[in-house]
């Protein structure tokens, strides 16, 4: 496959034939997918079909029992630790479903936490970064005085700090009410107006509506390529 | 930013680490005690045997000059008949002699001074009138320790001296000579202190294995519990060096916080025991504050050890998969 390819048409993310087993479970069968520059993928499926492993492959957190994943042009597999800890830094932003923000830090420093992994720490910029999820107000409290919305929102821009070219989210709205959904997704949207690439997992069809594609997972295997409007019909 | 999160992760730890801090602390308190106080003993005695010195005495023929920091005192010895036994008598200022080692025991006072083996040997008595050498007075006994308790001192000054008794602390500056050391207080000075050493030694390896045991039992504790927190560090991109920076940066800081505690309480202790014990106050030494920082670091170290074997085995994606 090329990678070089137009702009628009730049595959960032390749995954060919890639298994990932646990023990005698496998998690991802033979999944080969890619995923082009700025384009927005929803990923789909039951519990335990291989959601987040497939976003922890890409992500580098775990690598693939066979087969071979490369993003932005770097061949995963061929990575040590450091060497994965230096791709996520500069490639990657991840949301997770239960926010994960450091406790002990307020806000503006979580997301500075992420600026410190990076080399460069910046209040401003930070702070920039807040007024983009709406919470520059919100700065100085702890993780434990905000919303789950406003927490979501801060794991958001702790994941853009870096201005990371891929955005993975395993479940951003899971946790959230309805106008926390809705305030967290048309962040994404402003995302992907900016041209990241977005990779959702979720189990929400409307949150699939507006993306460019739908990679649907059962028993760790892709089952279909679908389009927005048919995963909103099957899901009624 | 480094030290804005250490110093918010130690914070937020406060109930977990102030047990740490406190064990540590008590620990080096102990250990800086012994050293101090061990060190402080072995000064004060090696000062109070310096007042008493060590004795040197030269042979014939005397030496030009002696070093200006020692004593001498010159005598005329020569051999007498006394009761039938031959005993060496000497000329010599009484009282400059005995300023000579004021560990020396003089029983009674008088003008003629019988060293106790010379007493034995010529059957004289404490007391007891005796003329020696055209000399007459009450006997008096010395004891010394030395081969100075086989000789007979009459109080008049050598007109004619032969030997010189230099009182020096460094007898090695007269090779060749007879030189009489204190051997046996030194013994007995390093026998107490090395009583005094290996005692409290002992209650300092205690708290110190007690203090060991605490550390390592809580950092495996909240290694446990961090294994998200090194989890989400990873998923930031953090690198396993910087996860371990900002371990060790914490450890580093309670390491700092110990060993102010545990020096200060060390000299304070020592104070007490000193004053009380010895009428002295303890000096500030860089040798005790080093064995004191060394093991206050080498305990944190362990509690690295353990965040960092924690951190290794951690699997950041197992970590934060959704509950």
């Amino acid at each position: 496959m090329n990678n070089i390819e137009n702009s628009a048409d730049r595959r960032i993310i390749t995954l060919r034939n890639t298994t990932k087993n646990f023990g005698t479970l496998m998690a991802l069968n033979d999944v080969s997918l890619s995923i082009k520059e700025g384009e927005e993928v929803t990923i789909m499926g039951p519990s335990g079909s291989g959601k987040t492993t497939l976003i922890n492959l890409i992500a580098g957190l775990e690598m693939p029992t066979s087969g071979s994943i490369t993003v932005n042009g770097i061949e995963l597999n061929s990575l040590k630790q450091e060497g994965l800890a230096e791709f996520r830094r500069d490639n990657i932003g991840i949301v997770f479903q239960q926010f994960h923000l450091i406790p002990y830090l307020t806000a503006v420093e979580n997301i500075m936490l992420a600026q410190y992994f990076h080399g460069l720490p910046d209040k401003e910029d930070a702070m920039n970064t807040l007024e983009i999820v709406g919470l520059k107000d919100r700065a100085r409290h702890l993780p434990s005085e905000l919303s789950g919305g406003e927490q979501q929102r801060v794991a958001i821009a702790r994941a853009i700090a870096n201005e990371p070219s891929i955005i993975l989210a395993d479940e951003p709205t899971g946790n959230l009410d309805e106008e926390n959904e809705q305030t967290v997704l048309s962040i994404f949207r402003q995302l992907k107006d900016e041209g990241k690439t977005l990779i959702l997992v979720t189990h929400n069809a409307d949150i699939s509506a507006g993306s460019d594609a739908i990679i649907r997972l059962e028993h760790g295997r892709i089952k279909q390529p679908t389009t927005p409007i048919e995963a909103l019909k099957e899901t009624g | 930013m480094f030290f804005k999160i250490v110093i918010s992760s130690i914070k937020r730890r406060a109930g977990l680490y102030i047990p740490m801090l406190a064990a540590v602390s008590i620990s080096l308190c102990l250990v800086g005690t012994e050293v101090i106080v061990s060190s402080s003993f072995n000064k004060l005695m090696n000062k109070e045997m310096l007042k008493y010195g060590a004795n040197v005495i030269l042979r014939p023929p005397l030496p030009a000059k002696i070093y200006s920091t020692d004593e001498a005192v010159r005598m005329f010895v020569s051999d007498n008949l006394i009761n039938g036994k031959k005993v060496p008598t000497a000329f010599v200022s009484i009282p400059d002699l005995l300023k000579m080692n004021g560990a020396w025991l003089v029983k009674g006072s008088s003008g003629i001074l019988v060293g106790e083996d010379a007493a034995s040997r010529i059957h004289v008595h404490i007391g007891e009138e005796m003329k020696v050498d055209g000399a007459q007075g009450s006997v008096a006994i010395l004891e010394s320790g030395t081969e100075f308790d086989s000789y007979i001192f009459i109080n008049k000054k050598a007109d004619t001296p032969n030997m010189e008794l230099i009182r020096t602390s460094k007898p090695e500056r007269y090779s060749g000579t007879n030189s009489i050391i204190l051997s046996e207080m030194i013994k007995t000075k390093n026998a107490v202190l090395e009583s005094i050493k290996k005692l409290m030694f002992f209650v300092a390896l205690i708290s110190m294995l007690v203090a060991a045991a605490a550390v390592i039992n809580l950092s495996r504790t909240d290694a446990g519990a961090r294994r998200k927190e090194f989890g989400i560090f990873k998923s930031l991109g953090a690198s396993y060096t910087s996860i371990i920076k900002l371990i060790s940066g914490e450890f580093m800081l309670l390491a700092l916080v110990s060993l102010a505690i545990g020096a200060l309480a060390a000299e304070l202790l020592s104070w007490m025991i000193l004053s009380s014990t010895a009428g002295t106050v303890p000096q500030i030494e860089i040798g005790s504050f080093l064995t004191v920082a060394a093991i206050s670091f080498a305990a944190f170290l362990m509690a690295v050890l353990v965040y960092l074997i924690e951190s290794k085995r951690m699997d950041a994606a197992e970590e934060l998969r959704n509950e």
